[in-house]
This record gives structure tokens, sequence and C-alpha cells, in this order.
């Protein structure tokens, strides 16, 4: 088995959390093309969110098919389930009372404006505010060592 | 020792430098730029987050290790992308649809965000795959997703077994949040819904009555999800690859179980898949020919209908997993999903063109022609350019018409043939797009 092959399970908290602050000490920067990856990327987490499917599940090819293997105890991954509840807080606090169609259309136009250098313009300083204070939400949570610490539970 | 953090600064520069030595000047002129590019943001950006994390976050650290590896075997990996080692006509036309595909269900601004995809051949016969990382692992230091196509290097001109890739298709779109859920909503739901398979519940009662085999809930939930994306991406791949992805997904996937009812915790017994691939067919009306074919042709297409359904005969009912009319509304809900996406869906052909070019296979010619007219001085083609996944069904075709007119036509030179023929249709159809443009 390579090194590679060994790491085969991978933390969802720890994954959502660097993008989370990544993502915060970029924000108020000028344009750059780290700074786009961070943003375009919480699109894509916000979308995966809003549709039910944060998952780390990588699929298998048509024809690798592996035989029924003999069930052994795994320690349960609850990884997503935490990453769920990280966001599902902040959003709260971000936007409290504001639908949660009408949040995720509006985070996802800001983050998208913000992501493409030439669109920045149109975005207004409360809509960067917003963002910002869901965002920084979110890396708080996800980079509290309580949280952290259950993984090893 | 090395401190992990200085060894993940040192293996950024080792990257970097890799990537410099091989795609700064190599691969196709014409996505080589956008390949090159993105592996530099991705090693730009991790380089940040290395030099940003804890000296003590080593949760962290170990991530961006993970990650760093795979990005320098990732670089490494398209620069081994040959051209000469697959056949680049049918690679060109899949990677269309699947960027097409991905691109619209993504929902970003095009072409700034579209997926790239590059190509590959590797040893084996099962080496056909269509390779990504989940979108979760590629988020913190990725702008577009990268998605690698895999021939297997013997099989290179056996263009006639390639539609077995519009499976790997499906679950390249599967991997989009939007278009995963629709699918889940228009298609799984209403193939599951009054089935043996409804959930892993039933998916759990279902193996105990039919193979013995009992499993604790958390296995057969993990079950259950591998298997049902497995059913949603052979549907996906018929109705974008056409009737040859039936021949080609049986003939595949009997080489790794030819009883086809081998119980695996990744994929469901083979044998509901060409039954539940064989129902899809009946509703799609893609059986049509062999009611009003005649002649030789009439012959091919029963010889071709017969020996797909070879592999079902004598099959325990237990195997029929979904209801009928279940199979036809998943089909109804991916073709609404497909269908606004231009060129996704396969179009049925006329019966007429099919035999002509199975005919032109049998008779030893490619199976794509095309008339030159002379106009005064000047001379045009008169071109109706067909579809890529038409000349692999009349390629199939051929190969059942040329086996019962005893033809001694192989397989490999049929695929040669087809293989000529994609080619034919890229320069028609480039010969249309310059003719348009230039106002001829």
């Amino acid at each position: 088995m390579s090194i590679a092959e060994q790491k085969s399970v991978s933390d969802l908290r720890v994954v959502y959390g660097l993008l989370a602050n990544s993502a915060l000490k970029e924000i108020d920067k000028p344009a750059n093309d780290t700074r786009e990856v961070y943003l375009i990327n919480l699109v894509r987490m916000l979308d995966m969110y809003r549709t039910g499917k944060l998952t780390g599940r990588r699929p298998h090819g048509v024809l690798e098919s592996k035989p029924v293997r003999t069930y052994t105890l795994k320690k349960k991954d609850n990884s997503i389930e935490q990453v769920q509840y990280a966001l599902d807080i902040a959003r709260d606090y971000a936007s409290p009372g504001l639908d949660p169609e009408n949040f995720f259309a509006k985070t996802r136009q800001t983050l998208l404006s913000l992501a493409q250098k030439n669109q920045e313009g149109n975005v207004t300083a409360d809509s960067v505010e917003f963002v910002k204070r869901f965002v920084s939400k979110l890396a708080e949570i996800l980079s509290d060592p309580a949280v952290r610490e259950e993984r090893g539970a | 020792m090395l401190q992990l953090k200085e060894f993940l600064k040192q293996e950024c520069e080792n990257t970097l430098q890799l990537l410099n030595e091989t795609l700064r000047h190599a691969y196709s002129i014409k996505d080589g730029k956008r390949f090159y590019v993105e592996c530099l943001t991705r090693v730009n950006t991790l380089k940040k987050q290395i030099k940003d994390v804890g000296e003590k976050d080593f949760d962290t650290q170990g991530w961006l290790s993970y990650r760093l590896s795979l990005l320098s075997e990732l670089i490494t990996r398209i620069e081994r992308s040959h051209i000469g080692e697959f056949s680049w006509p049918f690679a060109e036309y899949l990677k269309a649809i699947a960027v097409d595909i991905c691109r619209q269900e993504e929902n970003l601004p095009s072409p700034e965000y579209d997926p790239l995809f590059f190509i590959s051949a590797e040893g084996g016969l099962l080496a056909y795959s269509i390779s990504f990382e989940p979108l979760s692992h590629d988020m913190t230091h990725a702008k577009n997703r990268i998605f690698n196509i895999v021939f297997p290097r013997s099989l290179k001109h056996s263009v006639l077994l390639h539609p077995i890739l519009g499976h790997e298709i499906g679950h390249a779109a599967y991997s989009h949040s939007n278009m995963s859920q629709r699918l889940d909503k228009e298609v799984l739901e209403p193939l599951l819904a009054e089935g043996l398979l409804a959930d892993a519940t039933s998916l759990k009662r279902w193996m105990s009555e039919v193979y013995s085999v009992n499993s604790p809930d958390d296995a057969a939930a993990e079950v259950f999800d591998d298997w049902k994306e497995e059913y949603l991406c052979d549907l996906f791949g018929l109705v974008i690859m056409g009737p040859s992805f039936v021949s080609a997904h049986r003939s595949l996937l009997r080489t790794i179980d030819p009883p086809g009812y081998e119980l695996s915790s990744t994929h469901p017994p083979k044998l509901t898949r060409y039954w539940m691939i064989d129902e899809a067919v009946r509703y799609l009306q893609w059986d049509r020919f062999a009611a009003n074919a005649r002649g030789e042709f009439g012959r091919a297409v029963k010889s071709c209908s017969s020996s797909c359904k070879e592999p079902l005969r004598g099959m325990n009912n237990a195997f029929k997993v979904f209801k009928v009319s279940s199979i036809h509304r998943a089909v109804d809900g991916l073709k609404a999903i497909l269908g606004p996406i231009p060129n996704a869906l396969y179009q049925f052909p006329a019966l007429s063109e099919i035999k002509g070019m199975a005919t032109r296979i049998c008779d030893s010619s490619p199976p794509v022609q095309t008339t030159i007219r002379k106009n005064g001085i000047s001379f045009s083609l008169e071109n109706s350019v067909s579809d890529f996944r038409t000349v692999l069904y009349a390629g199939w075709l051929a190969w059942h018409q040329c086996s019962v007119t005893k033809r001694e036509l192989s397989f490999q030179v049929i695929n040669r043939f087809c293989d000529t023929g994609l080619l034919n249709l890229q320069a028609l159809k480039r010969w249309n797009d310059e003719a348009v443009v230039s106002g001829i």
C-alpha cells in the first residue's frame, strides 16, 4: 500500500475550516488569484450545503467492482454532520430570520461578484460585511478545538 | 528530521519546479496553457496555506501534505497524456459532451470556471474510467475542477467499446451538487420508489433472501448509496451514448463476471443492470428496427439484440429489482434534465442512415461519406453530418451483419473503420463550420 493510499478518509471539518479561515484572511485584500479560488469555492460549498450534498464520497469506476467485504467495525465519521451544523449556525448568525433561499441567493451572488476581478464594483459594503459575518462565524466554529477533538472521541 | 511545515514548504518549491519542467512547454497547444495556469494556481494557493498554518495544527498540515502529494501526481499524469495512445476523435467528442454537461450544472460563469478534462491511457482491460477528486477535496485550492478520462491502452482503436465511458460521465455529472440534487429527485426517486431496493432496509432484506448474506445496517446503507449511483450512471450512459452503450457495457462487464450475479459492495449485480438497461431500451423504442428492418440488415439487428439478451436467459425474477414503470419514469427524468443541454441526449437515427453506414462498413469502407458537387468552376461538399454515436451503433450492427452473412471482417477491422469514420466526421464538421464562417 502506498503512502497516499493509507490516507483514505479525510476530515471534512479540516477542509471546510481551512477554506473558511483562508477566505477570511483574503476577503478584504485587492483581487488576486488565491482570493478568487477561495471565494469561488465558498460558492461551491454553499451550493453543496443548499442541496444537501456535503459529502466526501468517491465514486467507483464502472469496471472497478469489489466483492462484498467482511464487515469490520469502523469509527463513525460524523464530520459531515458537524460541518452541516457549523453552516447552520453561521447562516443563522449572519442572517437571523432571513429565508434560506434568500440567504443562498444573496451570499452566492456577493461571493461570485467578489471572486470575479471585473465585478467587484457591483458589491455594496453592506453585502461584503454580511458575507464576512457568515464566513468568520463558520471559521470560528470549525476551528474550535472542542470540535476538532471530538473527532478523536 | 525535517519539521513537517518546513518539509511542505520545500515540497511546494519542488512541485513548482516539476510543473515548470513539464506542463509549461508540453501538452497540446489548445489546452496546455489552461492546465499549466490551473496547476500553478493550486501550487501558489497551497504555498500560501502552508505559510499560514499553525506550527502545531497537524490536522491541517496533514491535509496540505496529502493535497500537495496529489497535485504532483496530477501534474505527472497530465504530462503522460499522449495523443497517440487513444482514439482522439472519440476522446474529443466525449470531452465536448462531458464539459457541456458539467458546465451547465455547476452554474458558474463560463468558460472561466469550466471543468478541464485531460485524456490518458493506462494498462489493463478494466482501465476505462473518469477519475476526479470529490468536490469537497478540491475546494481548498482549485479554481477549475480537473477530470481525467482514461482509456485502456490495448483497446486504443476499439472505439465500439468506448461508449462505456458514458457511465463515467454520469459519475462526473453526479458530483455536481445542483445536477446531483435533480438526479436524485427526478431519476433515482422514481426508479427506487416501488421496487425491491427502495432503501437500505429493503436492500438488506433482498441480499439476505437472494444471496443469504446478512449485512449490518451501516454496511447496507453504504452499499445502498453505491448501488443507486451505479444504476443511475448506467441509465445516464445509455441515454447519452445510445444503443452502442448496451453492447459495450455487456461485452466489458462479462469480462469481470461472466455469469453476472456476483455480489459486490460497490456495484449492483450485473444481471439487474442488464435487465434494467434492456427495459429502458424498449421504452426508448431503440429496438424498433427489429420489427421493420428486412434482409441482411434486419438479420443483423436481430442478431445484435439476441446476443445482448443471451446473458439474461434463465435469469431468476429476483433480479428484476424495479417496477418496469419506475424505469420508464427514471428515463423520462433523465431526458428532462439532459434535454436542454445541446447534443447531450442521443437522437435515434433514421433506418436509411444507419443501414447505409452498416452496409458501407461490411463493404470494407469507412461509414461516413460525402458527395462532391460541381457548381460551375467551384466544388462543394454536400454534407449532412451524422452523430458520432450513430457511427458506433452502425459499427455494432455491421459486426453482426458480417457475422450473419459470413463475411470475414474482424472486430478489430470494423473498429478501425469506425475510428476512421469519426475522424471523417470531424473533418466534415470543420468544413461545415468554416463554410458558415466564410459565407460559402
